[in-house]
């Protein structure tokens, strides 16, 4: 299956972001005194999981919306949400079970890429469409 | 020891109950991508801005299912100790 671009390039958005608000966590850590080891692995493991969630996100949703039936896509999806919260489980769980990760910092990640829409968001990059214009359009396109 | 009964208990049933957020996003997601399906079968020539915008609105929608995950797993592995340590 051939990676779509914009599937690409939400991936590549969304690891920048993930990486930065990372280093910044990794910051607050060092400003703390308390970057050592564990913190390190855990941000890896954390950001790391976070950015290849999102990526199989993109994967699922390019694949469910190709089959072009809608109750196909729908379960596609549905399975592919509870696989994926099936596998952060195992990963946050190793998180807290593992003496060499910081638990802190492998569950934060998972809501860096949030965050990072956020901030597109903010910053032009991705605006969702309002629904008074997509009425407006509508109602426009039925009078004509 | 009852006490600390008590609180596994409590830590537990919480923990079940913020796992139960975690359904509506799976629910959710699903939705979002049959009416996607339909949409393109209307506008074959949207389905890149589709795409796009569904990949972002999943994410942001699968984010309330981490919280009450997260929430969950807090409860099991982090609450009981300080809640004991209280007592």
């Amino acid at each position: 299956m051939k990676v779509q671009e914009t599937v690409k390039k939400e991936t590549m958005h969304i690891a920048v972001g993930t990486l930065l608000l990372t280093a910044v966590m990794l910051l607050v850590f060092l400003v703390l005194g308390r970057l050592d080891q564990p913190v390190v692995l855990g941000a890896v493991l954390g950001s790391g999981f976070a950015i290849l969630n999102f990526f199989v996100l993109g994967l699922s949703v390019q694949k469910s919306v190709a089959t072009g039936n809608a109750t196909r896509g729908k379960l596609m999806m549905t399975l592919s949400y509870s696989l994926r919260m099936l596998v952060m489980m195992g990963v946050v769980v190793l998180g807290f079970a593992l003496p060499y990760f910081s638990w802190v910092t492998v569950v934060l990640p998972q809501l860096f890429p949030r965050l990072t829409i956020a901030g597109m968001q903010m910053l032009g990059m991705y605006k969702p469409e309002k629904k008074g214009e997509d009425e407006a359009a509508e109602e426009g396109e039925r009078a004509e | 020891m009852l006490e600390k009964a008590i609180v596994m208990a409590g830590c537990a049933i919480g923990a079940g109950l913020a796992l139960i957020a975690g359904v509506g996003p799976g629910i959710g997601e699903g939705y979002a991508v049959g009416k996607a399906c339909e949409a393109i079968g209307r506008q074959p020539e949207s389905k890149g801005d589709l795409l796009s915008t569904m990949l972002l609105g999943c994410a942001i929608a699968e984010t309330t299912g981490i919280y009450g995950f997260v929430t969950g797993l807090l409860l099991i592995f982090v609450a009981p100790g300080i809640f004991i340590n209280l007592l």
